[in-house]
């Protein structure tokens, strides 16, 4: 059943303030404008550019809180059969959260296309070793994984990221097309520069 | 979701995954640990498989230390007398000590056609090549490589016609054709087929057109002893007869040797397999090779060595690089220098001084063969020039007459240097 409709004489707007029990004045906000934490440099805060771990990233903060990044790394490792080297083509999420005193904790997913390919030949490899094999060596395949870090502003525009996560890395090699995926921890850093 | 609960997350997390990490990799950068990853991968795949012909086929197991992998004859025919032992010269083809037995048949050329191989054991046929006279024509011979593990090849068995299991293979194969002869005189077209086709010991493989056993390559094993290691392949031109059972190397060993028609010329002295490795540092025996000619081929080349029947005997094995002085030569070497420095074993000419060599004899593969009546009267000059006894000159002269004395010995611009 629909109630009647409400003619009484609107209150005091004064009554709507909220005050401790027993005070007599509305409790009035003495300032009002933008939140500024204490001790943290405003700057740009929207896209960034940055340096990490032999590559480069940019990242586009949608808001405050959420951010999305593209990056590339390149690494190198040892096999039996020569020096490996990787490159990563990744897109990351971010979800940032409140700034204290210059650090900020953040979290989020990444998902990468990984290739790699011998870059130099060990000249122990016997004769019948696959590594003879035009073409063997090369490898791709998917890395994903989660992770949680922190933001530290080094100044208005300038800002260093230092994060770790569990990541599954899965390649195939193409010659042969055996496979393997594995669970590595990784430990990510990089300086972003803000530039808007 | 409040400040301290988001702090108390993800501390949570890296708690967690500071006590994960060590049972797991940890890595700096996602770009290494994706470069490790892809290291793991290459890793398994280099243990899974092998290069068979250039093409990647899984692996075969492993040999480990095993040597008894020969276990059945690889021919039966009553016409086969013996295996020749390693290191027979036939220049400029084989100028090096040759890296592969023979088989040695008293047949006529008619019963060679009906000789059977077999496979030597168990294993697989891991390579077929097909070589053709005429494109369009069959295959005027085939070579197989078998091989009883990973670490070991059996190559160059040649048939004239292919056992009919081995025309389609058990398995994945991949073919490939080239002009590539083979330097098979006559062969314009071959085809390389790749495989893993098993074979039991005493499976026949082909028939007809035998000639070389061997080589075998075994990657456990690396010959030493060569005065520049880089220039050979170490890994390939072992004794093929040290891979039978015992009961077969028994019986094969004793046979070891040359044949004149049905007369068996055993080697006597150690090793009687032979051997390719001949060089003596600090004297002019062993290898030599032709300043900027490439190796292989031999045909270049030279070799001061001893014959591989009768190793009492000194052998020149001159490729085409001696003005006037080609093939196979023997003489009869004096073992103690007596000063003269005429027909010394080449094991005895350890100096800078000129040497002299005269009374060539014919090859004798098949039996002694007597002086060469082609090179009568010739001589022939060598002198390691340089005090570290790495170059050598040498020069075949024809004064009508033996070695005539010392100081005549003199080099003229015919004389061809080679090094070690």
């Amino acid at each position: 059943m629909l109630a009647a409709a409400d003619t009484r004489t609107p209150p005091d707007p004064s009554i709507l303030y909220m005050r401790p029990p027993g005070a007599s004045d509305p409790l009035i906000p003495s300032t009002t404008g933008q939140l500024v934490v204490p001790g943290s440099p405003a700057g740009p805060r929207r896209m960034a550019l940055g340096i990490n771990d032999l590559g480069a990233q940019l990242r586009l903060h949608l808001n405050p809180d959420w951010a999305a990044e593209v990056r590339y790394l390149r690494g190198t490792a040892s096999s039996d059969v020569g020096t490996i080297d990787a490159n990563v083509f990744g897109v990351r999420g971010y979800r940032f959260f409140s700034e204290h005193h210059h650090f900020q904790l953040y979290a989020g997913l990444e998902a990468a296309y990984v290739s790699t390919s011998i870059r130099s030949y060990n000249n122990s490899n016997p004769p019948t070793s696959v590594a003879n094999v035009s073409g063997f060596g090369d490898t791709s395949g998917y890395a994903t994984g989660g992770f949680g870090g922190v933001e530290y502003r080094l100044g208005r525009r300038v800002a260093i990221d230092l994060d770790i996560g569990p990541y599954m890395i899965g390649l195939q090699e193409k010659v042969t097309s055996v496979s393997d995926a594995s669970l590595d921890f990784v430990l990510d850093t990089a300086i972003n520069v803000y530039l808007f | 979701m409040s400040i301290f609960s988001n702090r108390t997350a993800i501390f949570a997390a890296a708690l967690w995954a500071l006590v994960q990490a060590p049972a797991l990799a940890f890595h700096v950068g996602l770009g290494n640990a994706a470069a490790a990853q892809g290291a793991k991968v290459v890793d398994k795949a280099n243990s899974e498989y092998m290069d068979v012909g250039g093409s990647a086929f899984p692996a075969l197991p492993s040999c480990g230390s095993n040597m008894a992998l020969f276990n059945s004859a690889p021919v039966t025919d009553p016409t086969f007398l013996s295996y020749m032992p390693l290191g027979h010269v036939f220049p400029p083809g084989h100028t090096f000590p040759a890296d592969h037995s023979y088989f040695n048949f008293n047949a006529s050329s008619t019963q060679l056609l009906g000789i059977n191989l077999y496979a030597p054991g168990d294993g697989w046929i891991t390579q077929v090549t097909s070589y053709y006279d005429n494109v369009n024509s069959a295959p005027a011979f085939y070579t197989l490589t078998f091989s009883p593990c990973a670490e070991v090849q059996l190559i160059n068995l040649s048939v004239n016609t292919l056992a009919p299991a081995l025309l389609q293979p058990a398995g994945p194969s991949s073919t490939s054709c080239s002009s590539n002869t083979g330097n098979n005189p006559g062969v314009v077209w071959s085809c390389v087929t790749n495989m893993e086709h098993p074979v039991t010991g005493g499976q026949l493989l082909g028939t007809g057109g035998l000639v070389d056993f061997g080589p075998i390559i075994d990657t456990r094993f690396q010959i030493s002893g060569f005065i520049d290691p880089a220039r050979h392949v170490l890994d390939r031109g072992f004794c093929p007869i040290d891979y039978f059972i015992p009961s077969l190397k028994a019986a094969y060993t004793a046979t070891l040797g040359g044949n004149n028609g049905s007369t068996l010329i055993i080697r006597t002295i150690q090793p009687v397999c032979g051997t390719i490795m001949q060089d003596l540092p600090g004297t002019v025996q062993g290898d030599w090779f032709f300043p900027g000619a490439p190796y292989p081929p031999d045909n270049p080349h030279l070799a001061l060595i001893h014959h591989n029947v009768d190793p009492s005997t000194g052998t020149f094995s001159v490729g085409s690089s001696i003005p006037g002085f080609a093939g196979s030569h023997d003489f009869d070497p004096k073992t103690t220098a007596d000063g003269t420095r005429i027909d010394y074993d080449f094991s005895l000419v350890n100096d800078n001084q000129i040497y002299c060599y005269d009374t060539l004899l014919i090859d004798f593969s098949n039996g002694a063969g007597g002086p060469d009546p082609q090179y009568a009267g010739n001589i022939v000059l060598l002198q390691m020039t340089d005090p570290s006894l790495d170059t050598l000159k040498i020069e075949l002269q024809n004064p009508g007459t033996p070695c005539p004395s010392p100081a005549s010995w003199a080099f003229t611009s015919n004389a061809v240097t080679f090094q070690r």
